[in-house]
């Protein structure tokens, strides 16, 4: 009788404990999981604002020909820039996943883009007049506010993944996120720095 | 004023990372000591009316460093810091940033304004509205002066259906801005007065008092198309002339001017004086004095600017009924707030 109630306390503790330990590990799991989510909304949030700056070039360059022409180098490039920024970044949504590997080759493609739309704007200070037309005061305006929300977003992506890299690196993170396959996440890294006459982020 | 302030900028005051609990002011933060007690009480009243009749949170302040920030990154943390736009129906938040010591200026829209203030429409009121009197360090004047371009932007939208001051929802956990308005370079109080450059000979012929009122507004509505800043011309009354040289003229004024070309008007004219206004819209059309001098009509601005006054959403009122223009208006209503309500006659 008395060995039956130490078997059946013993069996009882053992059972809270499971139990508290299956919570406990439910709960560092939804805070991986929470985390991850933040760190792919704060990355879905980069792919808007750089497709808004795609969006934005051929205006820029249908502005820049209309006093421009003969310069057909510079704007050529500036449009094969940005098809290529936009092949990388359609297939990353296609991919829907934000690895090293797609980081690598987003920020690759918008400096190539970067480089040749400074060649633009170097350009249009030879020409005063395209350069006060209402039309590229307010196209420069556009860019330059996407940006800024470029750089907006890659300070949030990469404060999320800095949260989220800390909390599967650290206990009690450190146990649990290999056995769900969490992985530690790349920063989104800006290389350049601003330039006039557009401050340019990549 | 404006002699005053750079050394009035040495003043170390830190901004708060933190919207202050207790403050003279909601919507008005002078940090580095650019705008009068007046102008500053004036402001108040009109930012408050603001988020009142359309929900919408304007927070202007100024500030004497940025410290190792760019003006960008500054207002986007304070904007996020300050909670910018947490007391209305959604994110609907404008901060606007004046940095006299690193001579920037910035604007920031939340996120759901972004539809209507967009990045372009910004940084052309930056440009061509706030630009020319903060450089005669008028601040606060450039800084109402901006505020009442924003208002017709609103009431534009409103109008248009776009915008709608009831609507929005707080999205719990979420940023308040994504970063959007612009920026620009202005070096405050760089210029005491405003440079207006005189017009050609020729222009100035063409631009003379002319045989009848209507065709004088219409050399006006020129005069604001090609952004001639000119004080000296025939088509103004010498008073005018005078207002002019003091006043700030700006671009964005006279591209709002146009608003008026190809409006049918109503004309009513008395002896050497005339009278164009607008009873078929509303009251954003404030009417047009003009006086016959020897040479033709001319634009009597002086008056105009002395009886007529603007409320916060832009309409027009008298607040004077002591002048020769009076009887344009003689047969109308017009109530104790010195509002003309053209659609009510007097038998």
């Amino acid at each position: 009788m008395r060995q039956g109630q130490v078997v059946l306390f013993l069996v009882g503790t053992l059972i809270v404990i499971v139990a508290a330990l299956a919570l406990w590990f439910v709960w560092v799991y939804n805070g991986l999981v929470a985390s991850e989510k933040t760190v792919e909304e704060a990355g879905a949030q980069i792919q808007t604002v750089l497709q808004r700056r795609l969006d934005l070039i051929p205006n820029l360059v249908e502005t820049v020909k209309g006093y421009a022409q003969h310069e057909r180098e510079v704007l050529i490039a500036v449009t094969q820039a940005r098809k290529k920024a936009q092949g990388v970044l359609e297939d990353i949504s296609k991919k829907k996943s934000l690895g090293k590997e797609e980081l690598g080759a987003l920020m690759v493609s918008q400096r190539d883009l970067t480089s040749t739309l400074k060649n633009l704007f170097a350009l249009v200070e030879n020409y005063p007049d395209l350069k006060a037309s209402q039309n590229f005061l307010a196209l420069q305006d556009q860019l330059e506010g996407t940006e800024n929300r470029i750089a907006v977003a890659r300070q949030r992506y990469n404060y999320a993944v800095r949260m989220y890299n800390t909390k599967i690196s650290t206990f009690p993170g450190n146990i649990i996120a290999p056995m769900f396959g969490f992985v530690e996440k790349p920063y989104f890294e800006a290389k350049e720095k601003a330039q006039e006459p557009v401050k340019v982020t990549f | 004023m404006s002699l005053t302030f750079p050394a009035r900028v040495l003043c170390k005051g830190k901004v708060p990372m933190h919207r202050p609990l207790f403050s003279s002011f909601r919507f008005i933060y002078d940090y580095a000591h650019l705008i009068s007690p007046e102008g500053k009480a004036r402001l108040e009243k009109f930012l408050e009316h603001i988020w009142r009749d359309y929900d919408i949170e304007l927070i202007a302040i100024t500030t004497p460093s940025l410290g190792n920030y760019t003006v960008s990154e500054w207002t986007n943390m304070i904007f996020e810091k300050w909670g910018v736009g947490k007391n209305t129906r959604g994110d609907k938040g404008l901060l606007f940033v004046v940095a006299p010591r690193e001579r920037k200026v910035r604007l920031e829209v939340g996120k759901d304004l972004e539809g209507i203030f967009t990045d372009a429409f910004v940084g052309y009121i930056e440009r061509e509205q706030m630009k020319p009197f903060f450089e005669e360090a008028r601040v606060g004047v450039g800084v109402e002066a901006t505020v009442e371009l924003i208002v017709s932007r609103i009431e534009k939208s409103v109008k248009e259906g776009r915008y709608l001051p009831t609507e929005g929802r707080r999205q719990k956990g979420s940023f308040s801005s994504s970063g959007a308005g612009a920026q620009k370079d202005m070096d405050i109080g760089n210029f005491i007065h405003q440079k207006k450059e005189a017009v050609t000979e020729d222009l100035k012929s063409y631009f003379c008092a002319q045989p009848m009122p209507q065709l004088t507004l219409q050399r006006y509505l020129q005069v604001c198309r090609r952004h001639i800043k000119d004080p000296n011309l025939g088509i103004y009354t010498e008073a005018t002339k005078e207002f002019f040289r003091k006043w700030t003229v700006t671009n964005a004024q006279q591209d709002n001017e146009m608003m008026y070309e190809g409006i049918p008007f109503k004309l009513a004219i008395e002896g050497n004086y005339a009278v164009i206004f607008y009873p078929d819209k509303d009251w954003t059309y404030s009417p047009f004095f003009l006086k016959k001098g020897p040479a033709g009509w001319q634009l009597d601005f002086a008056t105009m600017s002395e009886v007529i006054r603007f409320n916060q959403n832009n309409y027009w009122f008298f607040v004077s009924f002591n002048h020769p223009y009076m009887f344009a208006f003689r047969e109308y209503m017009i109530d104790k707030n010195g509002f003309v309500w053209f659609k009510y006659r007097k038998k």
